[in-house]
This record gives structure tokens, C-alpha cells and sequence, in this order.
């Protein structure tokens, strides 16, 4: 696919930080699909030799000490943890915020009513870019003024393939408020609910590991929150999964009544009470539940594809590229 | 007369739940029990708010009390093993959140230690109606009994003149109170109001700062039952905020403003729609306050309190 002439560049800057965190994988893949469509793209990283191992990746990646002159047409891709007011955000070059969690935003920001930093009024940022509608009606709220973009994240269809051969396998993933999963699950054994079910909690998997147990397991429970999409739902969806949980915030439009259990965020009683009621309607009637597996795996699938998500981004940057050549010709 | 034994962590640092149960000794001694706050460490009395309660201390692996031990009460907060403490001796649960109950448990399905299922266990007490319906669900055989919270009206007294203040306490949840209070400031929502604060002060000064706040925040989740919120509805605050499950029973809509927990948005929202209303029709909202020290004073007032723990001890058999 021929994209605009490779003139400018974009730097997206992302942490020097080496563990699985779902967010800079998602960096690097937004600047793989710029490169792809014809951009001059880079992950930008300070420690020079730095680069995310934990997920397979070719990325280009470039080094705060050895880069050249940031300035016009090139633009600066800020994370939400990088757009506070304790970073030095470098001067005289368009910025763009990829704020991945809106519940992010105001990290490190100060208690003082009088206390106005921030980069979403500076002139310099031009476009917020967001994951989710929740996120959009966030920042909107708050930045009025801002330009904010919604993208679509993908959920990898190679990886998080469906499977309507479930085991007796509930899954979640302890490291996403573990206390609230100890209730569910304590309040459930002592219940007497789980005798003819396993357990599977996920921690220290690689991503192909995480898609086997997903597509094993008959349940997933979906703990995180605040979230600014909650991929892991999303993905447990794909696999086949009957997810029961919290949407974290950015789930809400994908977690409808008519693919899974929505949970009010908090409530550790109605969250095994629920796992519950779908264990009995497991055994009443698998063929119920399997449908509202199968209607949510499509739905992740058609709305959240990978196909979507590039056409998001290369529509995003290439209107913000045109619109940047139009001001220098003008 | 029965004796009784409540084993408190020898902890300095303030605690509603531990103020509570040096509260509960108290009104048991008066009433003609006796009753004991059990420490660990010989001497130890937590001395950060006013108190002569009585104190037993464990020497030697003994209780140096008069008189056969009738009762061990235990706090929810010790764990799958609490139960192998005291054997031999019957014991209640002072479940004072129910959210606490699984903290030290494990995600092995098949381990069912707990002291809930201990035979010893003769009764668990809670402190709101979610709390009762959290332990029934998960502990269904056992004696669940609800005593009511209180709040004294004396001490969270109310005011009906407000400071344009809004008030906080930035302990609970503070990722959520730093969002609301940016994003209200962002919009310039803040502008004519006075923001406090309320961290590390006595308890004193937490009353008169909230008998003249006109609104509170309430970030706290979960609750056993939501001391905070009811202290300052007692003081004829406008709450706002996280009923935190326990604290469900009193947020009613007809004077505070229940908001759906991590609902930053909606939290920030219905500040500024409160604060807008407060600009056109300051004297409404005033009313909302004084209707939620009436609710507080009459339901959850001490002597409710009082009659609820004695009505249970004279009870157990």
C-alpha cells in the first residue's frame, strides 16, 4: 500500500521498561503499522541498546541521546504517563497524546485547585488519540478544547482464536485486584460451588500460553479495573469464554448483557453470586451459554480487528499529516 | 456474669474498627459484664484517643484475668487460622467488614480452613445489612447478627450554617479523589469553593471542619458499613460519593448523591451539577443536609447501638 511521501517522522516515546505491560506492546505495534503505511515512524526509548523483549517485535527503535533535531513536520507521540506535569516535554514540535487509559490522566498531578499544568492545553499538543468511548466522553469532559481521536484496539485474531471445546476450567488473572478474586473465589468453595471445576489463574504466561488457557476455559473472571478498554476481556471473548466481571470503565461497550455477565465494579457478592447462576445454567443448559459465547467471540472479532485498527491509525495520521502540508504550503 | 475477651491488634495507628471494640468493652462493663480488651504485648493501650478501658494482657501464653473465660472475640482480620486460637474457649466474630473476611486465604479450592466453620465459632457479629448478606451467603449455617452502627449526635453535631467547603479524606481511594478534584478544576468548577483536606487531624478537629463544610467526598470502598459518610451527614454535609456496599443502607437519593464506584466521570459530573445547584438554590441543599442528620440521628444513633450489643450478649446462651 503506497502511503504520503515519508517526510515527517513520528516518535512515539515509551518507557524503558521490560515487563509484560499491555500498553507499550500496543505502542510498538502503532508504530509497525505507520512504518507499514508509508510513515517514518520510531519507538522512542532514553537507555540507548533499550528494547522490549517480552513480546516478539522488529520495531524501529530510536534513543533520546542519539536522536537528531526534533522540530516541524516531525511529530512526538506522548503516552498519558509521559503528558503530567513532572515530564519535560521538549518544545518547538507537534505533539500527539495516545492516552491508553484515561483513568491515567491525572497520575501525578497535584491536589491544588490552582495547580493548571498540563499538556492538554498546550498549543502544541494537536490531537489526543483514545481506545474507547469511555475514554472519549472522559477526556472530552474535561478538555473541552482538545481534539481527541478514538481508535479501535485490536485483539490478535491469530493468537486469541475461538474454541467451543471448553473444559471445566474457570480463568482470571490474579495480578488485577487479587483481594476482590480471593472473595469470589473463597465465597464460592465454601459454598460448595466449585467441587466439578478447576481453577486457572493466570500470572507469568507468555501471550501464546495465556491464548491456550483461554481457549480451555468455560469461564473467565475479569477483575481490572480502571481500564482504558480492558483487552483481556475482549481477548477472553475471542477464545470462547463465558466472561463474568467488571468492565473497568473502557469495557462498557462490548460488555452487553447479551455476551456476558457485566458486574458493577466492587461488588464481590454479586460477582460469585453470578459465577454462580452461570455454573447452574452451565448444567441446566450448556447450549445457552455456548451461544452467548459464540455471539460475543464474533462480535470482538468484527469490531475489534486488526484490519480496524490500522485503518484507524494510517486515517488518523494521514489527515493529521495532510492537514500539517497544507499549513506549510499555505 | 459473663466474661469476655476481645483480641485487638496492638496497633497505634488510628482504626474506627479497634476504637470500636474498646467501645463495646465499655459498654459491656457498664451494663455488668465482664469484658476485656485482649493485647499482646504487656502495657500496650492505644493511647490516640481517650480511653480507660479494660485491658487484659496475654503473658506467658495466660490471660491474667479474674474468673473463667467465657467468650473469645475475635477480629475479622486474622485470617484462615484465627480459629486455633483460644481452643477450647467458645468465640464470636467482629466482622466490621466483610471484605476483610477472605484477606490470608488461599485460591486452593479445596482448602476450607476458617474460623467461620470452627465449631467453636458460636455466632458472628456485622455491622450493616450488606455485611449480613455477604456472610450469610458465603457461611450459611452460621449465626450471622447485625448490630447498628452509630454515630453520636453530640460530638457530629449538626449546623445548618456552611462554609463554601468541600471536604475529603484523601486516605481512601486517592487515585480516584485526585481525578475528581482535576477534572472539576480543569473545568473551572472550583473556582468559589474552598477545598479541605482532612488527613491526620484529631477526631476533634474532623467534626468542627465538617460541621462547617457545606459538601463531602466520599471516596472510601469497601465499607463495612461507612463510618465517614455517616459522620458527616450526622454534621448536615451534602455527601457525595461511594456508598463502599455497607454504607448502602443510609445513601439514599433524598439527601446524598450515591455514585456507582470508579464512576469518575459520573462523580465528577454530579459535583458540578451540586455545585450548580447550590449556586441557584443554596437553601435546597442546606435542607438535603439537615434531612441527612435527621436520618443519621434517628437510626443510627448510640443508644441503638448500645441496645443491639447487650440485647446479643444477654442473649447468647
Amino acid at each position: 500500500m503506497s502511503g504520503p511521501a515519508a517526510r515527517a517522522r513520528v516518535f512515539a516515546i515509551c518507557s524503558d521498561f521490560d515487563r509484560p505491560l499491555g500498553g507499550n506492546k500496543k505502542l510498538y505495534r502503532h508504530v509497525d503499522i505507520l512504518n507499514n503505511h508509508g510513515f517514518d515512524a520510531w519507538v522512542l526509548h532514553e537507555k540507548v541498546g533499550f528494547r522490549c523483549t517480552w513480546f516478539r517485535n522488529s520495531t524501529r527503535v530510536a534513543y533520546v541521546p542519539d536522536l537528531p533535531g526534533l522540530g516541524p513536520p516531525d511529530f512526538l507521540l506522548l503516552t498519558e504517563a509521559h503528558a503530567s506535569p513532572g515530564w519535560p516535554i521538549p518544545r518547538g514540535v507537534a505533539k500527539v497524546i495516545l492516552n491508553q487509559n484515561c483513568y491515567y490522566t491525572f497520575n501525578s498531578f497535584s491536589l491544588d485547585p490552582k495547580d493548571l499544568r498540563t499538556a492538554y492545553h498546550d498549543p502544541e499538543v494537536v490531537a489526543t488519540l483514545v481506545v474507547s468511548d469511555d475514554s472519549r466522553a472522559y477526556l472530552e469532559y474535561v478538555f473541552p478544547h482538545q481534539r481527541i481521536h478514538r481508535i479501535h484496539n485490536a485483539v490478535d485474531e491469530d493468537l486469541f482464536t475461538f474454541s467451543a471445546h471448553k473444559r471445566p476450567l474457570i480463568s482470571f488473572m490474579p495480578r488485577k485486584h487479587s483481594e476482590e478474586l480471593l472473595q469470589v473465589i473463597s465465597l464460592l468453595k465454601f459454598r460448595g460451588v466449585l467441587r466439578n471445576f478447576e481453577l486457572a489463574p493466570i500470572e507469568h504466561k507468555t501471550e501464546e500460553e495465556v491464548a491456550a488457557i483461554l481457549r480451555d476455559s468455560l469461564f473467565f473472571l475479569n477483575s481490572g479495573y480502571p481500564e482504558g478498554f480492558s483487552l483481556a476481556g475482549a481477548e477472553a471473548m475471542a477464545c470462547g469464554c463465558i466472561v463474568i466481571g467488571y468492565h473497568g470503565g473502557g469495557g462498557r461497550e462490548y460488555f452487553r448483557d447479551e455476551f456476558c455477565y457485566p458486574i458493577r465494579q466492587g461488588d464481590v457478592l454479586a460477582f460469585a453470586q453470578r459465577v454462580e447462576e452461570a455454573i447452574g445454567l452451565h448444567q441446566a443448559n450448556p447450549g445457552a451459554l455456548a451461544e452467548k459465547a459464540r455471539k460475543a467471540a464474533d462480535y470482538v472479532r468484527t469490531n475489534y480487528s486488526s484490519e480496524r485498527e490500522t485503518r484507524d491509525i494510517v486515517g488518523f495520521w494521514s489527515s493529521l499529516r495532510a492537514e500539517a502540508d497544507g499549513d506549510s504550503t499555505r | 456474669m459473663k466474661t469476655i475477651l476481645f483480641l485487638c491488634p496492638d496497633d497505634e495507628k488510628p482504626s474506627g474498627g479497634v476504637r470500636r471494640m474498646y467501645r463495646y468493652v465499655d459498654i459491656l462493663n457498664e451494663a455488668g459484664f465482664a469484658a476485656y480488651i485482649l493485647h499482646q504485648k504487656e502495657g500496650f493501650r492505644c493511647r490516640w484517643f481517650e480511653n480507660n478501658t479494660r485491658i487484659a494482657y496475654v503473658v506467658e501464653d495466660k490471660v491474667a484475668i479474674q474468673g473463667r473465660l467465657d467468650y473469645l472475640v475475635l477480629p475479622e482480620i486474622f485470617g484462615p487460622t484465627t480459629g486455633r486460637i483460644g481452643r477450647g474457649i467458645r468465640k464470636v466474630i467482629l466482622n466490621q467488614n466483610p471484605y476483610l473476611t477472605f484477606r490470608g486465604y488461599s485460591f486452593d479450592k479445596d482448602d476450607f480452613t476458617t474460623p467461620y466453620l470452627d465449631p467453636e465459632t458460636v455466632a458472628v457479629l456485622v455491622v450493616s445489612h450488606d455485611s449480613e448478606q455477604y456472610l450469610r451467603c458465603a457461611f450459611p449455617k452460621q449465626r450471622i447478627v447485625r448490630i447498628h452502627y452509630s454515630v453520636d449526635p453530640n460530638f457530629y453535631r449538626y449546623h445548618a450554617q456552611k462554609k463554601p467547603r468541600i471536604a475529603f479524606m484523601p486516605r481512601k481511594n486517592p487515585e480516584d479523589l485526585l481525578q475528581v478534584i482535576n477534572i472539576l478544576k480543569f473545568r473551572g468548577a472550583l473556582k468559589e469553593y474552598e477545598i479541605v483536606s482532612i488527613d491526620k487531624v484529631p477526631e476533634q478537629q474532623v467534626a468542627e471542619i465538617l460541621r462547617e463544610t457545606l459538601i463531602f467526598l466520599c471516596f472510601s470502598h469497601p465499607e463495612g458499613w461507612g463510618l465517614p459518610a455517616a459522620e458527616a451527614m450526622s454534621s448536615g454535609c451534602v455527601v457525595i460519593g461511594y456508598h463502599g456496599m455497607g454504607g448502602m443502607e443510609y445513601f439514599k437519593e433524598e439527601f446524598c448523591h450515591p455514585i456507582e464506584y470508579g464512576d469518575i466521570l459520573g462523580f465528577a459530573r454530579t459535583v458540578e451539577d451540586v455545585l450548580g445547584l447550590h449556586r441557584k438554590n443554596p437553601a435546597a441543599l442546606v435542607e438535603k443536609g439537615r434531612l441527612a442528620s435527621e436520618f443519621m440521628r434517628r437510626n443510627h444513633h448510640p443508644d441503638q447501638e448500645k441496645k443491639d450489643l447487650l440485647n446479643f450478649w444477654t442473649n447468647l446462651a
